[in-house]
């Protein structure tokens, strides 16, 4: 299972990953999860900017 | 006089905070941290009227650098002083552009996988990312 941080510091987690609300709480972003519209990816954003 | 400008930034974590400042290159030695907030120092050695929590001094910047500092808000994030400057070169540029939030965010999944996960390889990529594997137990 593999976490990529972007260069802007957003967050590219797998769906549904366990550590998902974990990591956004710790990173004042729970408010700004977004959901990718890349269905091949499958994975989730977190950050402000929006993905796709 | 180099004027501070304020970069409001997501980081609540003081210790992840400091971390991500020596992921980029800031020797945890030169990384002053208070309980109570202090001035930061300009070039000519001046007292401004901007405080942080954390700071960088100047000495460590670069010869023509002001004071880098994090101030804890009521919120309990922390916002990021840098001078008008600073913010053009090295460290102050680095916070700017993002590297910090990057470093800060990497530091923050690397913390996590203490939840049952097992930590397989830390790459980082080129293009800027990082990928973290980990496994599953």
């Amino acid at each position: 299972m593999t976490i990529t941080i972007l260069p802007d510091g957003r967050v590219l987690l797998p769906r549904g990953h366990p550590l998902l609300l974990e990591i956004a709480k710790a990173l004042g972003d729970e408010r700004a999860i977004t959901f990718c519209e890349q269905d091949d990816l499958q994975e989730v954003v977190i950050g402000k900017r929006m993905c796709g | 006089m180099s004027e501070y400008v304020v970069c409001e930034t997501e980081f609540k974590d003081q210790k992840i905070l400091i971390e991500a400042l020596a992921e980029m290159g800031i020797k945890a030695e030169n990384i002053e941290v208070y309980d109570n907030p202090q001035s930061l120092v300009g070039y000519h050695g001046d007292a401004r009227t901007q405080k942080a929590h954390v700071i960088i001094r100047r000495k460590h910047i670069g010869s023509a650098s002001n004071d880098i500092g994090f101030e804890r808000t009521e919120a309990g994030t922390y916002k990021a002083w840098v001078s008008d400057y600073d913010k053009n070169t090295g460290v102050g540029r680095k916070i700017m552009q993002g590297e910090l939030k990057h470093c800060y965010s990497k530091r923050v999944v690397l913390n996590s996988k203490i939840r049952g996960h097992r930590l397989k390889s830390v790459v980082d990529e080129k293009d800027g990312r990082c990928r973290i594997r980990i496994g599953v137990n």
